[in-house]
Parts: structure tokens; sequence; C-alpha cells
């Protein structure tokens, strides 16, 4: 502070050693999204420019290696956008898109009723139980997803245990019918999904200092009112990171639609999956894919922008 | 620090600074608690709070007067915050109960007490600006938006925090961030505002304007403080009456000054201020002086016992101790005169000049160390004191204090 030309030098020569040192630390997960995401997609993007053919693998590329520089910067005015003109064209797709992003919203709003709850008890359980409390929260892990999903079916079923343990009691004469329906599937992704939405919010809970809710107790508030104006605006950052982490893999989610959703449940990632796998239209299915992709990382980046703004405004 | 609290204390009042000048008068003429008609505002009856097997209080009986500035003070984890934090009704007293104005507060939960406490770790909304935080306690009471503006707006001021309004509680300084959580505190107009170790945080120089500040606000709005605090200078600065609490219990409730001229244990006697114990065994009396007998090679001193106000509370044979303050020995290079009382001779062990004041350690035949303190109050001396120095103390038998147990 007293000698800022001394001080200048030293911090120079070692910015130089921190900023190999910072590129040694960000360098292997920017090699890994690189190799893992970057790359994969790119192919992705490349397959969905291009055309189908009887082939193997069944396409033409629109890019090939072999054309060099000059043949890739002849082929980009050439590029088809066929593939996505023909998801508009086709109600089937934009259907499926439409119904995938109903029920992962309708599942996110239901995991977040559930779950929040779940996650406040878990905090406010005491210090002892916590750990045992988040165990038991990720047990379920512990079995293969497919086969708690395949466990689902016995339950839901006509002849299942809900059914019969509905009839039991008298609720119902007839069984219902919920196992190919909607509501079967929202009760799988809800089941599947639930430590992804309890877990952010635990965390987000369990770190609030529980003094702000006396100060507010203190300030004349009762505690209801405490915990709508303090606990839920701080919890907030881990609702949110729940509902990204349940809403995304719901939206493409395969598995539990086609277990318990029937033929009647039309979601994206079945549609892809029938593309790729039936009809081994592999470039309309990328296309499917990418479309996915930008309906999900659209809203991401705007979360993303609006609490930085926020920051800066409060500069 | 040394003997200048006791001293400083009642000069610090009036003088210093101008703005405290008013404070000094309305303060030398405010003593509720010395006129038994006077209702207390606040009173704990016999209070008890126990943690399992830990008795966090243990039967406290306390009046604290209305405009009072009233400080609890001791070592960390002898009770304070929850004693305080029984008021504010985050605790419920084991045993006994809690008046405010006269009306028993059991059973009326902390949001519908007329007491505001600022907490400890300001325990400032991180999601709110300033201006919400402070108006957060007036929403609740339904105020008119119009008012709260007005009142928000003074009450920032009043804690020259005009202009950060808009500022998250993250976007502050520790001392900006205690004025926050004063100014949420305070914006209610409570009966009874608690603080507990409400400068704990600040830095030394920060934290002694800030007493001032606390002092002058007070008298301003004419409310009751209740303070806690660990640190003795702090207690000894603003309050008017003081309990320092032990292990739960009070040991000794008075004026700043009572505690340090008269402090009724050993505990107090070392707590609040420098002090050196004379131990020693009841002799024998003659009227208000009693003579204590050292053992072995400790020195034999007398004692008036009527200065602490407790005569003949001890009987002959009991042990007990002289507490003696470091400013009230003098220190003499050449014997003083037959019929002193209380001469020691001794050496010089240790000087420590501490500007205005010297401390002196000086040790005596029996090993013991009694510390001294003198004024430095002028420039040039012509025999100064060194170490290893040959030196008589002594001291009058109603400079000491007895001390039972
Ligand atoms: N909620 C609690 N549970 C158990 N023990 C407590 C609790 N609060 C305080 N104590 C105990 O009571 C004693 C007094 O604590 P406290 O009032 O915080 O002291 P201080 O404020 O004087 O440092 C300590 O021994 C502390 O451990
Ligand atoms: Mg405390």
């Amino acid at each position: 502070m007293t000698r800022p030309g001394v001080e200048t030098g030293g911090r120079g020569s070692g910015d130089d050693a921190s900023r190999r040192g910072r590129w040694l630390v960000v360098g292997p997960p920017f090699l890994w999204l690189g190799l893992f995401f970057l790359l994969p997609f790119l192919i992705v993007a490349r397959m969905s420019l291009s055309e189908r053919a009887t082939a193997r693998p069944p396409y033409r590329p629109a890019f090939a290696w072999e054309d060099g520089p000059a043949g890739w910067w002849d082929k980009l005015g050439q590029l088809s956008l066929d593939n996505f003109v023909s998801l508009l064209d086709e109600p089937l797709y934009l259907d499926a898109l439409f119904t995938s992003l109903r029920i992962a919203a309708t599942a996110t709003l239901i995991l977040i009723l559930i779950g929040y709850p779940i996650a406040y008890a878990m905090a406010r359980a005491p210090g002892r139980l916590r750990p045992i409390l988040v165990t038991l929260a990720i047990l379920p892990f512990w079995t293969s997803f497919l086969i708690r999903v395949y466990a689902w079916i016995g339950i839901l079923k006509p002849e299942g245990l809900l059914n019969a343990a509905l009839a039991a009691i008298g609720v119902i004469d007839e069984p219902l019918q919920i196992l190919d329906t909607e509501i079967a599937v929202q009760i799988g992704l809800v089941y599947s999904y639930l430590p992804f939405m309890v877990l952010p919010i635990y965390a987000s809970l369990e770190k609030l200092d529980g003094t702000l809710l006396e100060a507010a107790q203190d300030l004349g508030c009762p505690p209801w009112k405490a915990f709508w104006l303090v606990t839920v605006p701080l919890s907030m950052p881990g609702v949110l990171a729940g509902a990204f982490l349940v809403f995304i893999p719901a939206l493409g989610e395969f598995v539990v639609p086609d277990l318990l959703g029937g033929s009647e449940t039309l979601m994206i990632g079945r549609t892809l999956w029938s593309e790729f796998f039936s009809n081994r239209d592999w470039p309309l299915a990328s296309a499917v894919a990418i479309v996915l992709l930008v309906v999900i990382l659209g809203p991401m980046l705007l979360w993303r922008a609006v609490p930085q703004r926020d920051a800066e405004a409060g500069r | 620090m040394m003997g200048d609290a006791g001293a400083g204390n009642a000069a610090g009042r009036g003088t210093g600074r101008t703005a405290t000048q008013a404070v000094g008068s309305v303060r030398r003429s405010f003593a509720p608690w010395t006129d038994p008609g006077a209702k207390p505002l606040i009173r704990y009856e016999k209070v008890t709070r126990r943690f399992g097997d830990v008795r966090a209080v243990d039967g406290v009986d306390l009046d604290i007067y209305e405009r009072e500035f009233f400080c609890l003070l001791g070592p960390s984890g002898c009770g304070k915050t929850t004693l305080m934090r029984m008021l504010a009704g985050f605790e419920t007293p084991t045993e006994g109960r809690i008046l405010l104005g006269g009306v028993d507060l059991a059973g009326l939960p902390p949001y519908r007490r007329p007491v505001n406490m600022m907490f400890q770790s300001y325990a400032l909304f991180p999601h709110m600006s300033v201006e919400a935080n402070v108006a957060f306690g007036l929403k609740q009471d339904g105020v008119a938006r119009s008012e709260i503006q007005d009142r928000v707006a003074a009450v920032l001021k009043l804690v020259q925090l005009e202009g950060y309004g808009r500022r998250r509680p993250d976007q502050l300084s520790g001392g900006q961030r205690q004025r926050v959580a004063l100014a949420r505190a305070l914006v209610k107009r409570p009966k009874v505002l608690l603080l507990d170790e409400p400068l704990g945080a600040l830095d030394k120089k920060l934290r002694e304007e800030t007493q001032f500040e606390l002092m002058d606000l007070q008298v301003e709005l004419g409310m009751t403080f209740l303070v806690v605090t660990h640190d003795q200078d702090e207690a000894m600065t603003m309050a008017d009456r003081i309990a320092m609490m032990d292990r739960g219990r009070i040991a000794q409730c008075g004026t700043p000054a009572e505690i340090y001229e008269t402090p009724a244990t050993r505990g107090v006697a070392s707590f609040v201020g420098d002090v050196t114990m004379f131990e020693g065994v009841v002799e024998g009396r003659a009227g208000s002086i009693v003579s204590v007998a050292g053992e072995g090679a400790a020195p034999s001193v007398l004692v008036d016992e009527a200065v602490s106000g407790r005569a003949g509370a001890v009987a002959v044979g009991a042990r007990v101790a002289v507490a003696v303050r470091p400013e009230k020995i003098t220190l003499a290079q050449d014997p003083p005169p037959p019929g002193t009382p209380n001469v020691i001779e001794g050496e010089v062990w240790d000087i420590g000049y501490l500007g205005d004041w010297t401390v002196y350690r000086i040790r005596l035949a029996d090993g013991a160390i009694v510390r001294v303190s003198r004024a430095n109050a002028s420039r040039f001396v012509e025999r100064p004191i060194t170490w290893e120095d040959r030196v008589w103390i002594h001291f009058a038998p109603a400079a000491g204090v007895l001390l039972a147990e």
C-alpha cells in the first residue's frame, strides 16, 4: 500500500503464475465439456442439417472432412433446413413438444409442492437426525431407476396394488384406469425426481440463519408470516435449482412415458426414439434433439441473465 | 485497563464532547432506583432458566426503570443473553416471572411484546435493501405507507445512513450494518430496546465512538436501553447501572462507581478494573476498622468496613480478602513517617508506561505482586522510580474493600 511500484511489480509476476494455475484448475472441466458435450453436439447439429439416405449410417453428411475449408464454405451456402421445416409441417412433433412441456411443467410444480415441505421438515429436524434423513432421501438411487419405474406398473395396473387397496376400503367398485394415462406419467415423474427437488431445497433451508426468523418475530411478524417473508425468499435459489434439475430431464424423459404412459401419451423423448430406431431417420431425430436443446437453453440463459442484472443495478 | 475507569467515567459524561453536556445534566439527577416509591418498568422476579442440567439463569431478581441505560455485564457464558432473550420472548423462564410495566409477560409471543432487540449477529435480512429492513417492523404493524417512508428516512438520518437506503446488507461495512440493525430496532419506538453485544463486531476506535453515540441517542429518544456486554469499559462508559453476572446469578447491581469502588465479591472486584487482593484472617476490629492478619510473610492490613456499607458482615477468625485498587495506593521512595497505616515494603518488579498513567508492579517479601498506578502529571521527575528500586507502598484503611469468602 505504501509502495505501489513495488507492489505492482510483485503482483505482475504473481499474476503469470496464478494465471497458469487457474488454467490448470479450469482446463480439465473445459476439456471434458468439449469432448463430451460440444463435440457430440456438433455431430448431432451436422446430422440435423444432413439428408436422409439409405446408407450406413443412414444419412448423407452435410459436411465431410474430405471437402476441405473451401468445400465447407461452398456447402454452407447450400445448407438445407428441410428437417426443421418438416418438424413444423408435421403437427405430431409440435404436439409432442407441447405435451412434454406441459407434463414437465406440471410435474415440476407438483414436485415443488411436495418437495418443499419434505425439505423443510428435514431442515428443521434435530441436528443428529439430519444426515440420516439425507441418506433416506437418496436411498432410492441404490436401486435401478428402470426397475423402480417397472414396479409402478405393478402398482398402477387395473388389477394392481393401488386399485386393490382402493377397492378394499370401498372407495371404488370398478378398477381405475391409471396405467397408460398421463396421470401415470406424472406419478412416475414425481416419484423418480423427488430427491432432485428435495436436496437443493434442503441445502438452502439448512443454511438459513435461524436468528433471521427471530428478528422477524421480534419486529412483530407472526411465525407463519415470517415463513413467507424470510424463509421462502431465502430458499428460492434452492427451489430454482431443484426446478431446473427436474424440469430439464423430465422434458426429454423417455423411460417413464414409455413404461407408464401407454400409446396415448406423446412425449418428445419417445418421438425422438421412434424417429431414430423405428424410422431410422437420423437427421430428423437430430433436428428434434436440437430443438429440444434450444427450448431448454433459452429460458436457462434468460434466468442466468436476471440475477446478474439485479446485482449490477444494486451496486 | 487501569483505575481510570472509575474516575474517567464521571468525567466522560459531562466533558469531552459538547453534545453530551445536556446528557450530563440529565444523568446527574437521574437515579430512580434510589426512590422507594418508583415503579420499575421491567421486573425480573426469581427468574430461573435451565437448559438440561445447566442453570443458565439462576434465581435472578432485577428491577430496571424507565429511561434507564442498563448494562448486563459478565464473562462469556454467564447467562446474559439468556436473561435478555427471556424478556424478548425467545426463551421462557423455567421458574419465576417477568413483568413489563407491571404486566406479566408469560404467554405473550415475541411478536406481541413491546420490546425490540438488536441481535449480536445483526440478523439483517440479506434479501432486502436497507430501507426494506428498517421498514419491516412498521409494515408488520400496518403503519401507513407515507408514514413508514418518513419514519424510515428519519431513523436512517439519525444513525447517519442517509443515502444508503437502497443498498443490500452485503454492500455495507461492519459499522454500517450495525447502524442498520440499530435503526431497524429503533424505528418501532419500543418501550425497551434490547442490545446484545451491540458493538462486539466493531474495531476499538469505532466502538468507543459508537458508545457515546448510543448514550446520546438513548437520552434523545427517552428510551430504556438494556445492553449486554462482556466489556467492562463499555459498561462503565455507557451505563446508568450495571448488573454484574456470574454463573447465572447477579453478583452485584449498582452504578458504575459503586461497582468499581465497592465491589461486593472477589469476582466483581477482579472482573471490573484492576485490583490487588490482600488475603488473611480477621484478627479484630476497632470501631469500623478491621485488622486482617496475613499468614506467613504476607502483610497484615487495616481496612475500614464502613466504606462498603456492609459493616459487621464478617466475624473474627473468618478468612477474607482486602481488595485495593491500584490508583488508591501511594508509592514512596523513602519510608513514610511512623503512624502511617498499611505500610508495606517491596521492590519494583515491573513498570508499564501507558502515557497518561504508569503502572508499577511491586513485589513484596512473600512474593506477592501489588499493582500501583500513578498519574504522569508532570513531565520531569527528579528521582524517577526504576526497576529493582526499594519502595514503600501504603494506603488508607478506607481505600480497601473487605470481601468475605
Ligand atoms: N438454547 C440453549 N440450549 C442449551 N444451553 C444453552 C442454550 N442457550 C444458552 N445455553 C447455555 O446457557 C449458558 C449461558 O449462555 P448465554 O446466556 O448465551 O451466555 P452469555 O450471553 O453471557 O455469553 C451457557 O452455558 C450456554 O451454553
Ligand atoms: Mg451472549
